[in-house]
C-alpha cells in the first residue's frame, strides 16, 4: 500500500444528455503505483478517457474520489488548485498531438515551463535538452505543419516531460500514426518514464501497446472487468 | 508567468493576424483622433475666450461696490477697508476715491477730478505711463494727470465770477497750453461758487508723470493722488467738517488685486458676504466658459461615439480570436497554466490595441491639428483672428487619450477574457 501513488475510490461518472443519462464510468476502483506503466484497453466507449480525464484533473467526477500521494483529493479541488497541481505534477500526451501551430518544436516544448515562472534561458535549455531525448535535436525551430505525425507525437511527449512530471497521462498516443512509428513512439515514452522513475497511464485500444505496459486494466461498460500485473 | 511573457505572447498573437489587428487598431486611431480633435477644438474656444478677456483687462482684478439689500445700504468706509485687505488672497486693496478741486498751472487753471488712490495700487491698475513714472507711497501732494485733463487748462475768462475751465470749451484746442511737468502747480478746493466768506487754502503741488496708452480709459479724466492726500484735503476742505464734525471717508468703488487667479472665487465670495457688490473679468470669463462646456460636451461627445465603435470593435476581434483559439486555450489549461493568466493573456492583447491605437491616433491628431491651424485658419478660410489657434492639444490630453484608449483597450477585452477563462479544458480540445 505505501507504495501507491494515486488512488481511485468508487469513481463514478454519470453525463447527462439532455433527460438521459449515460454512466460512462461505474464505481471504478483502481490503484497505481510510482513507476509504473499501466495501460488501460477496452472497446470504444467503455470509458477509458473519462477515467484518464477525471484522473488528470479535467472533468469532475460525478461521485467517488481522486486521492494523489494518499492525501491529495482531486475531486475537492477548485479550479485554480487544479491547474497549479496539473502544472507541478502531471503532464499529457494527446492522441491528436495539440501542438500550438506558430510556435517552433523548442517554444512548443517550453511551454509548460513558460506556466512555471522560469525564464527563458532555463526552459529554452531544458527544452532543447528534451527535445534532444526524443531524437528531435535537429528540429529544433521547426513549426508543427513541417513536421511528420511521428515527429510532432514526439514534440508533444517531450512537453509532457519537460517539467519532469511525477505522472503522466497518454491518451492513445499512437492513434494516428502507423505501426512502425507507434513502436518508436512506445518505446520512447516508456524509455523515458522508466529512466525517471515516472508513473505513466496510456489509454490504448491496439493489443501491441498492451506490450509496453507493467499493468493492463481492461474496461467494458465503465466497469474495471480486469486488472493484469506481468 | 512572467509578466514580459505575457507581453510578448499578446503582441505576438496580434502579429499573427496582422490584417484584422490593423483593422481593429485603426478603429482605434479614429476613435481617439475623433475624440482629441473634438476636444482640441474646444480647448482652442476657450483659449480664445481667455486671450479676448485678458486683452480687457487684468482678470486678477476684483472690482467693489457698496452693497444694496432691500432698504439696507452697505456702505464701505475706513473699517470696511480694513476687512476687505485682511481678506485671505487679497494682495492689495485701494478704493478709487473721488474729489473735485482746482488745479493752477501759471496762468491756466482747470477744475477736474481728483482720485485718491493707494500708491502701492497703482502697478497693478493696468495704468500705461507716457511721461514721468508712477507715485510711490512717499509722494504727497504729487499728481499723475490723466491725458485728457491737459488739454482743458484755460486761462481764466473772468478772474472774479466764472472761474472757468469748468465748462468744456469744444473750441480748445486738443494740444495741452503747457506743460504740467516742468511747471509749479497750485491745488485750491474753491471753485469760486461758495459764499466768499470761506478761506480755502492754496497748496503747492507737483506732477509727477502723464497718463497715456491708446484711448480713453476710466482715468484719463482724473487726475491720480495719493490717497491719504486725498483724504486730507476732503477733511481740511469740507465746509462740514470744518464746522467741527468729524470727517469720515466713504468710498463709492474699491479695486481689490488677487495674488493669484486661484484666489478670486475665494475672495468674490467673502466679499459677498460682507454685503457688498463685486464685479470681475475672471467672473465674468467663467460664466463664459460655463456656455462653452456646451459646446465641449457635444464636440466631445461626437468623439466618444467613434470611440464606444472602436471598443465595440476590440471586443468583436477578441471574441473572434477566442473562437479560433478555444483548443490552443484548452490545450494551455492542460498544460496548467494559470486562470489569471489566461486572461491576462487577452487583456494584454486588447490594451496593446487600444495603447498603439492611442498613440497613432495622437500622431494624427496633432497632424489634424497643424492642419487645421496652419492651413485652414491660417489662409483665413475662417474668421479666426491669427493670435489664437483653433485646435490646442494640451499635455493633459495627451495623457488623457494614451490612458483613456488603453482603458478603453482593457474594458472591451474583459468580457473576452472571462469567456476565455471560463473555457472548459477538456471541451475545448474536443472541439476539432
Ligand atoms: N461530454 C460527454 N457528454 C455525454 N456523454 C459523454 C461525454 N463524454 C463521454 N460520454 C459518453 O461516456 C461514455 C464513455 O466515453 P469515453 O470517451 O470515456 O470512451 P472511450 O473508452 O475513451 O472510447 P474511445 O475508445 O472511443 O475513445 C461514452 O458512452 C460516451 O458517449
Ligand atoms: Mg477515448
Amino acid at each position: 500500500m505505501s507504495n501507491t501513488q494515486i488512488a481511485v475510490k468508487d469513481l463514478s461518472k454519470i453525463y447527462l444528455m439532455g433527460k438521459e443519462r449515460v454512466a460512462a464510468l461505474k464505481k471504478v476502483n483502481l490503484e497505481f503505483e510510482k513507476g509504473k506503466v499501466y495501460c488501460i484497453v477496452g472497446k470504444s466507449g467503455s470509458g477509458k478517457s473519462t477515467l484518464l480525464n477525471m484522473m488528470a484533473g479535467l472533468e469532475k467526477p460525478t461521485q467517488g474520489e481522486i486521492i494523489y500521494f494518499s492525501n491529495n483529493h482531486l475531486e475537492k479541488m477548485s479550479e485554480g488548485k487544479l491547474a497549479k497541481f496539473r502544472r507541478q505534477n502531471i503532464g499529457f500526451v494527446f492522441q491528436s498531438y495539440n501542438l500550438m501551430g506558430q510556435l517552433t518544436a523548442l517554444e512548443n516544448v517550453a511551454m509548460p515551463l513558460v506556466f512555471k515562472g522560469y525564464s527563458r534561458r532555463i526552459r529554452n535549455k531544458a527544452a532543447k535538452l528534451m527535445l534532444e531525448q526524443v531524437g528531435l535535436g535537429d528540429r529544433i525551430k521547426h513549426k508543427p505543419s513541417q513536421m511528420s505525425g511521428g515527429q510532432q507525437q514526439r514534440v508533444s511527449i517531450a512537453r509532457a516531460f519537460v517539467s519532469r512530471p511525477g505522472i503522466i497521462f497518454a491518451d492513445e498516443p499512437t492513434g494516428n500514426l502507423d505501426s512502425r512509428t507507434s513502436e518508436e513512439v512506445m518505446e520512447l515514452i516508456t524509455k523515458i518514464a522508466k529512466a525517471n522513475g515516472q508513473t505513466l497511464v496510456l489509454v490504448s485500444h491496439d493489443e501491441e501497446t498492451a506490450d509496453y505496459a507493467d499493468t493492463v486494466i481492461s474496461f467494458l461498460d465503465g466497469r474495471v472487468v480486469d486488472v493484469y500485473n506481468k | 508567468m512572467g509578466s514580459l511573457d505575457i507581453l510578448a505572447m499578446g503582441a505576438r498573437n496580434l502579429w499573427r493576424r496582422k490584417v484584422r489587428s490593423l483593422l481593429t487598431v485603426l478603429g482605434v486611431i479614429i476613435g481617439t483622433a475623433a475624440i482629441v480633435v473634438m476636444i482640441s477644438l474646444s480647448v482652442g474656444i476657450e483659449d480664445a475666450l481667455v486671450k479676448q478677456f485678458e486683452n480687457m483687462g487684468d482678470l486678477s482684478i476684483v472690482e467693489v461696490w457698496p452693497g444694496f439689500s432691500g432698504n439696507e445700504r452697505t456702505m464701505i468706509d475706513t473699517e470696511m477697508m480694513d476687512k476687505i485687505s485682511a481678506i485671505e488672497g487679497v494682495e492689495v486693496a485701494t478704493p478709487l476715491m473721488n474729489s473735485y478741486a482746482r488745479i493752477i498751472a501759471d496762468r491756466y487753471e482747470v477744475t477736474t477730478s481728483i482720485m485718491g488712490i493707494k500708491p502701492e495700487a497703482l502697478p497693478y491698475l493696468g495704468i500705461e505711463i507716457s511721461e514721468g513714472r508712477l507715485l510711490t507711497t512717499e509722494d504727497d501732494l504729487h499728481m499723475l494727470f490723466g491725458s485728457q485733463v491737459l488739454p482743458r487748462f484755460q486761462i481764466p475768462r473772468s478772474t472774479s465770477n466764472m472761474r472757468g475751465g469748468y465748462y468744456p470749451d469744444y473750441n480748445q484746442s486738443t494740444e495741452p497750453p503747457i506743460d504740467v511737468m516742468e511747471v509749479n502747480l497750485r491745488l485750491s478746493y474753491d471753485m469760486g461758487w461758495g459764499d466768499g466768506n470761506t478761506q480755502y487754502e492754496l497748496y503747492r503741488a507737483q506732477a509727477v508723470g502723464i497718463i497715456g496708452g491708446d484711448g480713453y480709459n476710466r482715468y484719463s479724466y482724473s487726475v491720480i493722488m495719493p490717497l491719504d492726500t486725498v483724504i486730507r484735503l476732503e477733511q481740511e476742505n469740507n465746509s462740514n467738517n470744518r464746522s467741527g464734525g468729524r470727517y469720515e471717508p466713504e468710498f463709492n468703488q474699491v479695486m481689490v488685486k488677487a495674488a493669484t487667479l486661484d484666489d478670486i472665487d475665494h475672495i468674490t465670495a467673502s466679499i459677498q458676504q460682507l454685503g457688498l457688490q463685486s464685479h470681475s473679468l475672471s467672473e465674468m470669463l467663467e460664466e463664459a466658459k460655463r456656455s462653452t462646456e456646451f459646446i465641449r460636451l457635444i464636440l466631445g461627445g461626437i468623439g466618444a461615439i467613434s470611440m464606444l465603435v472602436a471598443a465595440l470593435g476590440i471586443t468583436n476581434t477578441m471574441v473572434m480570436s477566442i473562437y479560433e483559439r478555444t483548443r490552443e486555450i484548452g490545450v494551455m489549461k492542460v498544460l496548467g497554466a494559470k486562470l489569471a493568466d489566461i486572461g491576462k493573456m487577452f487583456l494584454v492583447e486588447s490594451a496593446l490595441i487600444g495603447f498603439f491605437g492611442g498613440v497613432v491616433g495622437l500622431g494624427v491628431s496633432f497632424g489634424i491639428s497643424y492642419f487645421l491651424n496652419n492651413i485652414i485658419a491660417g489662409a483665413g478660410m475662417i474668421g479666426i483672428p491669427m493670435q489664437a489657434r483653433m485646435s490646442i492639444i494640451p499635455p493633459w490630453l495627451v495623457i488623457l487619450a494614451l490612458v483613456f484608449t488603453s482603458s478603453v483597450g482593457l474594458i472591451a477585452g474583459l468580457y473576452p477574457a472571462i469567456r476565455a477563462m471560463r473555457l472548459s479544458a477538456l471541451e475545448a480540445i474536443r472541439t476539432e
